[in-house]
């Protein structure tokens, strides 16, 4: 088996609409370690989430994965059947969504819903099953478990549906963690528990985290590594730390300088990424993000970039990476 | 520190709101109380012309409702609004019209604010039509027109439905619309929540450059700290309806007092630290029942026995106002 929990390799969905064939994915590749944490990072559009959902086989019509690999634990998962992927799901790798009021059942209580899920992957007996559950919801800090198992959806704040939702991924213990904007909906001090929260889990468990998320800042705090998406492809990806403080990718430079800080100097106006993210029916030739670049050049219009390495573990997808990885403005160490 | 010597637009003294909230056929038959929702609970703050100054809080805090009242939209329970040297408190519908032309607002949801059935430049003509601060349609097309290009869309532009534009460009509609009778005054409800980051600086900078240009002055609603530290000169923090720390930027984000404010500095994801410190326990308590003592008495971590007794009053401390019994009182 390779050294990688996870290898995605020119991973590509298309959507064939009326109106033409949209590359939401468009040749994506990243690797995944065990117990690692990455960051999918990119405004709306950029194709983050349709990438989380093919890795899990859940792309609908019009929608499908023209090309690629998915190789986890050394299978590639694109070549598997439905029946196959229905037992990877849940158990091997789940997912965790934005509204927890979405993807939790109204009609069952939350005992029922991770029961579902436990019978569904693993061999306890109900009675295990239950006490099972009463202690995956301690794990994610509900209080009185055995009392809560009861209750409803609506029952529950919004963090404490969240803490549900992540309760019922762990449920099966999986080897590999989807989490699409977690915390996207909730408020910043609930936002620092669930994070707190899952980033404990996935070390205790041993588990693997993709965190898709616009919010770089979030992913700043909590990911190890970061693959920056734009117009469906992934134009940089490094180390956390490194890719915050010395972008290569004009667009990640802008992504980070158009963010407002919580301290340090504060410019009279907020440097500002010009122009629009294209249309994904319309994208531009060459380099989709030349249109927004300042650093463009007549090679960006004409010829796309390719993937290449430009420092240990950083690679970059520009004709131009900014020299030498420069220091994202007004963010001194 | 709030007075008319400074030359207020805008002062609201003891602003007090709540709702009832509807029972159910059940709970009419059982013979329950009608249960109050206390949204705003006494909130003083004053706003110069010129001026930006944000109220921020998390979900169900009472920020937007304060907004809200404060604007008439919604009547208020007790308190004082005076609005350009105007008591508008107790205003009649009638008699608020004059003054709403010069208050404006812009909206979080750029989706849900267009009439997706009208076009850009009625969007934009319709108040100007109607508070008649245009001569007529001529005038209205001109001023469109020009509010336009302010906002950065092209004279063909003026023709499109709200569909065809992106949520950062239905914002920029948005506010060309609140520009529209010549405002003093605007309200801008989260009006970057709902936007990618390289587009919210667009719109955060072209807000600024606005009231550079009319000399607006901006009641900021947010929840997003980074962003309201960029655009505001003074801000109020709001918990439960109360305000328990307000003051200028500087001070607030150099030096937070409250343990609230504290705890929702440290809790905000920067790129600036490596981890976050530890985050605060708990959810928002319900307002229907609000604490006898300090609303922020049930998480907060350094909460004395006092706390849970009496409820601390705003205070001046070092140079803002803090309701906190950490800080002054005997």
């Amino acid at each position: 088996m390779s050294e990688y929990l996870l290898e995605v390799r020119n991973l590509q969905t298309r959507f064939e609409l009326f109106r033409g064939t949209v590359k939401a994915v468009d040749g994506v590749d990243f690797t995944l370690r065990e117990g690692e944490i990455l960051g999918l990072v990119g405004e709306s559009g950029g194709g983050k989430s349709v990438t989380g959902f093919s890795l899990l086989g859940l792309i609908d019509p019009p929608g499908r994965i023209a090309a690629g690999e998915v190789i986890f634990r050394g299978e590639n998962l694109l070549e598997k059947s439905e029946e196959e992927m229905r037992r990877i799901r849940g158990k091997e790798i789940s997912m965790i969504f934005q509204d927890p009021m979405t993807s939790l059942n109204p009609l069952h209580s939350i005992g029922r819903q991770i029961g579902e899920m436990l019978a569904l992957h693993t061999p306890l007996s109900p009675a295990d099953r239950r006490k099972r559950s009463i202690e995956l919801l301690r794990e994610v800090g509900i209080p009185n478990p055995e009392d809560r198992l009861e209750n409803y959806p609506h029952q529950f704040s919004g963090g404490m549906r969240q803490r549900v939702v992540i309760a019922i991924a762990l449920a099966a213990n999986p080897k590999l963690i989807i989490a699409d904007e977690p915390t996207t909906a909730l408020d910043v001090t609930v936002q620092a528990q669930i994070l707190a929260l899952m980033e404990n889990l996935v070390k205790r468990f041993g588990s693997a985290l993709i965190l898709i998320t616009h919010d770089l800042a979030v992913v700043s705090e909590m990911t190890h590594r970061v693959a920056v998406m734009y117009c469906g492809r992934v134009v940089e990806e490094g180390p956390t730390r490194e890719l915050v403080r010395h972008p290569f990718h004009p667009y990640t430079k802008g992504l980070l300088e158009s963010i407002p800080r919580l301290s340090g100097e504060r410019s009279r106006r907020l440097p500002q990424i010009p122009g629009m993210v294209p249309s994904l029916f319309d994208l531009p030739p060459g380099c989709s993000f030349a249109p927004r670049c300042g650093y463009a050049t007549d090679l960006c219009r004409k010829e796309a970039p390719s993937m290449r390495s430009v420092a240990p573990g950083r690679t970059v997808s520009c004709h131009n990476p900014v020299q030498g990885g420069e220091e994202a403005e007004g963010h001194g160490r | 520190m709030a007075g008319s010597g400074r030359n207020a637009l805008l002062e609201v003294t003891d602003l007090v709101q709540s709702f009832s909230q509807p029972r159910g056929i059940l709970d009419r038959l059982a013979g329950r109380p009608v249960k109050t929702v206390h949204a705003v609970n006494g909130v003083s703050f004053d706003i110069l012309r010129g001026e930006v100054f944000s109220l921020v809080g998390e979900s169900g805090c009472g920020k937007s409702t304060t907004a809200r009242t404060v604007v008439r939209l919604l009547e208020p329970k007790a308190g004082r609004i005076v609005f350009d040297g105007e008591d508008i408190t107790a205003y009649s519908p009638s008699r608020m019209m004059p003054v709403r032309k010069k208050m404006q607002m812009i909206f979080q949801d750029p989706y849900a604010s267009l009439n997706p059935r009208q076009r850009i430049k009625d969007i934009i003509m319709e108040p100007m039509l109607f508070h008649r601060t245009v001569s007529g349609k001529e005038e209205a097309e001109s001023r469109m027109l020009s509010l336009l290009d302010i906002v950065g869309f092209r004279p063909e532009q003026a023709d499109r439905y709200p569909h065809q534009f992106s949520g950062g460009q239905r914002q920029r509609i948005g506010i060309a619309r609140a520009l529209a009778t010549n405002p003093s005054f605007i309200v801008a409800d989260e009006p970057v929540s709902a936007l990618d980051v390289s587009i919210q600086a667009q719109v955060l900078n072209l807000m600024m450059d606005l009231r550079d240009e009319f000399g607006l002055s901006y009641l900021f609603i947010a929840h997003d700290l980074s962003v309201v530290r960029h655009v505001t000169e003074r801000l109020g923090i709001m918990y439960l309806g109360f305000i328990v720390e307000k003051g200028d930027r500087d001070s607030i984000f150099g030096r937070p007092l409250h343990p609230y404010t504290e705890a929702l500095l440290a809790a905000a994801p920067t790129l600036d630290r490596e981890k976050a410190a530890a985050p605060l326990q708990g959810d928002v308590p319900s307002p229907i029942t609000l604490p006898p003592g300090c609303p922020f008495a049930g998480r907060c971590p350094r909460k004395m026995e006092v706390c849970d007794a009496r409820r601390p009053s705003l205070l001046p401390v070092e140079g803002r106002m803090v309701a906190c019994h950490l800080y002054g009182e005997e």
